[in-house]
């Protein structure tokens, strides 16, 4: 009876600390908002461009998400764009006011996706001009941080000029979110394993909080990409 | 009060009836939403085909004033543009959509090959329309994924069991996926 406390015990702590991976295909989950996966950015770096994402959230709750990875084989830049845009949720829900913009460091591609609310005012040729202006200069000597953040800069300037976009943002910004289904779960358990093990338990947070997540916008594949 | 066994029976009858019934009503709309869900993708789909054609004369328009530069293909694109826009059946627009997806391709091998026209590339006209293009290649290739998920779904739903007997019953038939040949 006691070895079997045990083995319940150690499955159900087990499952608190499952990581979180997006469905399907293999593409990343990020966070708000810079998401470096390969490691071009500094610490600074990041801190800076997080800030003017989160300020522009705040202005017009337009999501700016920012991803560097290594590559994006076996997808495909365009498939695995999207595919991360669409799984990670960039945008509001229901606004669908994401841009991603995303390098792929080996294989020397730039892509901007756009999401379905932002298309009429960042169009596919504007996308592309802002990344052969801004991203390609810069990228193609490795100033990664200046390229992006000039980029950057050229998209919110397209994103605040348009009178038609919400001013202020009326959702609320958490920089952590709290994810209430790992509540319950770990409420649950820590219950189930108390009732068992008459109060001999130790207390995992584990996952609850977590970094925050988009707000689930959808794209449609807009946008532009380019070679650097 | 006692139930007699002919009562209980009865009952138990009653309530049988009552959960098959239920089932059947919710696998059936199950299956309506599936399929509502496929032919509203199905648009979307062609929304973006609609799209590319809608951007075809612009695309005329603004590279022929650069006489050199392809000429016949631009003729063949606008004669293509007008078929697509006369063709009646799937298949029809399918075909001709094929092929002015070659012609199209030559264009912008031949805008991108930068010796042969080296001020193209820099008018912020043509390299926008060149964006354009390949955005909605994109959406229409995007779409199409979606499509054939949709699709998915809604054939697993015809064929599993027990959802394709209510499948057989009310005429739901498999869909075909979008696959056009290469």
């Amino acid at each position: 009876m006691r070895i079997t406390h045990k083995c319940l015990v150690a499955v159900l702590v087990a499952t608190i600390f499952v990581p979180h991976v997006s469905a399907a295909q293999q593409v990343p989950t990020i966070y708000l908002y810079v998401n470096d996966f390969v490691g071009v950015l500094t610490t600074d770096e990041i801190a800076t461009l997080d800030e003017i994402c989160y300020e522009l959230d705040r202005y017009n709750s337009d999501e700016l998400a920012i991803v560097v990875v290594n590559t994006t084989l076996p997808l495909g830049i365009d498939v695995f764009s999207t595919e991360t845009f669409q799984a990670n949720g960039v945008g509001k829900e229901g606004l669908d006011n994401g841009v991603m913009i995303l390098v792929s460091t080996d294989e020397a591609l730039w892509r901007i996706e756009v999401g379905y609310g932002l298309e009429g005012i960042l169009n596919d040729a504007k996308a592309g001009a802002i990344g052969r202006d801004y991203l390609e200069p810069y990228l193609s000597q490795e100033d990664y941080y200046a390229g992006i953040f000039y980029a950057v800069s050229a998209i919110i300037d397209v994103l605040t000029s348009d009178p038609g976009q919400p001013s202020g943002n009326k959702y609320p910004l958490f920089g952590y979110h709290i994810d209430w289904w790992e509540v319950a779960t770990v409420i649950t358990v820590f219950i189930v394993i108390a009732a068992l093990t008459r109060g001999r338990i130790l207390f995992w947070i584990g996952g609850v909080l977590t970094r925050g997540r988009f707000g689930g916008g959808r794209s449609g594949g807009g946008g532009a990409r380019g070679r650097f | 009060m006692k139930l007699s066994k002919p009562m209980l029976i009865g009952l138990i009858l009653a309530i049988v009836l009552l959960i098959l019934t239920a089932w059947i009503v919710v696998a059936y709309n199950s299956l309506v939403s599936s399929e509502q869900k496929v032919e509203a993708q199905w648009a979307q789909v062609e929304n973006q085909y609609q799209r590319k054609i809608d951007l075809i004369p612009n695309l005329v328009n603004v590279t022929s004033q650069y006489t050199q530069f392809e000429k016949s293909t631009l003729e063949n694109i606008t004669a293509l543009r007008t078929q697509w826009l006369s063709d009646l059946t799937s298949a029809e627009r399918l075909n001709t959509s094929l092929t002015l997806d070659g012609q199209i391709n030559a264009l912008v091998l031949a805008y991108y090959s930068a010796e042969n026209y080296p001020t193209l590339s820099s008018i912020p006209l043509v390299a926008g329309l060149m964006d354009e293009l390949a955005g909605t290649e994109n959406r229409i290739a995007t779409e199409r994924m979606r499509y054939n998920e949709d699709v998915r779904d809604y054939n697993t739903k015809v064929k599993r069991f027990p959802s394709n007997i209510i499948a057989g019953m009310f005429g739901f038939d498999e869909k075909e996926y979008y696959n056009p040949p290469l």
